[in-house]
């Protein structure tokens, strides 16, 4: 989607909503899908140092545009899961790959000018989807309605608690 | 099965290596229209005249509206100047337009579908995802911590508090808060 608080936001949401039904996914865990949201957007990397100068200094192709596919956060999730203990491996996977996917996918509704969205699949497939074109990555409206959908969460989650632990 | 710190070194720097290896193919890609996959101005830029008649899709900054001028960056800052045809826009200068279009001779482009954004909404956006990064690596500070002895991050039993004097309390009253 759009800017990054929006993907966090977004990934926030789903963590909560899922530790209705996990009770595992505590505070940590949430966090987690957090960060994982954040794995395809590490692409942005090229504005500070851009895929040509990587090219120019390697005297090899390079784009950084390949961390925003499958493919990449498959692999940057593998490298999360080896960074905690075997006892989380399972847990810190599942949520990192929750929002790096979640990233991912609403990313492809993004407005684009030729109605195609990008190759999120790839390496798989290069396949660029159509786009419903939704947004722009620097619409507001986005992070607006997330961070609503945020805030009814959290309270409901709450109050969900409160209930247990009476 | 136990990891040590040295076997779980290789394996985070293999999957560097493949990482990397996966930027490198990614970065060798041609356009390929038929998936969607366009030439843009990294294209364009160095050969304008080899794609001629082919479609293209990219970004620019608007720098002329009458005629529609657009300035776009490739390579290590060189700059690709491109007049636009046929875009069914009102583009202020400065603004940036999004482009599909056909490439025709003298750095024309006839658009096919085009958009444009002010530049305050890249403010925005690089405001807000700036923000939100700090919150992010301030959630992970607060409920994970570097265990020393055996290099890996383990969730804290309750976050990090600012108001505690960032002890761990080590209560988990606080641990379905999320």
């Amino acid at each position: 989607m759009p800017d990054l608080l929006a993907h966090a936001l977004l990934a926030y949401t789903i963590a909560l909503l899922a530790s209705w039904r996990y009770e595992w996914i505590t505070r940590p865990y949430v966090t987690v899908a957090m960060a994982g949201a954040f794995i395809p957007d590490m692409a942005k990397v090229d504005l500070v140092f851009s895929s040509a100068r990587v090219e120019q200094l390697l005297g090899i192709p390079f784009s950084w545009f390949g961390l925003h596919t499958t493919g990449a956060a498959v692999c940057s999730v593998l490298i999360g899961v080896l960074l905690v203990r075997s006892n989380e491996r399972v847990r810190v996977a599942s949520l990192l790959a929750v929002g790096a996917a979640s990233h991912l996918i609403a990313d492809a509704f993004l407005l684009k000018p030729t109605g195609q969205s990008y190759a999120l699949l790839w390496p798989l497939t290069r396949y660029y989807p159509p786009t419903p074109g939704l947004y722009l990555s620097t619409d507001m409206l986005p992070a607006l309605v997330l961070g609503v959908s945020a805030v009814v969460v959290t309270l409901v989650t709450r109050a969900r608690h409160r209930q247990e632990s009476r | 099965m136990p990891t040590t710190s040295v076997r779980r070194l290789v394996g985070i720097l293999v999957l560097l290596g493949c990482l990397f290896g996966l930027l490198v193919w990614y970065g060798s890609l041609a356009p390929n229209p038929s998936v969607g996959a366009y030439p843009d101005s990294e294209d364009l830029g160095p050969e304008y005249d080899a794609w001629v008649g082919e479609q293209t899709s990219l970004t620019g900054t608007v720098v002329e509206t009458d005629p529609l001028t657009i300035v776009s960056e490739y390579g290590t800052g060189e700059l690709l100047r491109l007049q636009v045809t046929d875009a069914d826009v009102d583009a202020q200068q400065g603004e940036t337009l999004a482009l599909y279009g056909v490439v025709e001779p003298d750095n024309t482009i006839r658009a096919l579908n085009a958009y444009t954004v002010p530049s305050t909404n890249y403010v925005y956006m690089y405001g807000v995802s700036f923000l939100a990064g700090l919150w992010v690596l301030g959630r992970l500070a607060r409920d994970w911590r570097l265990d020393w002895k055996t290099w890996s991050l383990e969730p804290r039993e309750s976050p990090l508090s600012l108001r505690r004097g960032l002890v761990d309390t080590r209560q988990s009253t606080e641990d379905h808060d999320a």
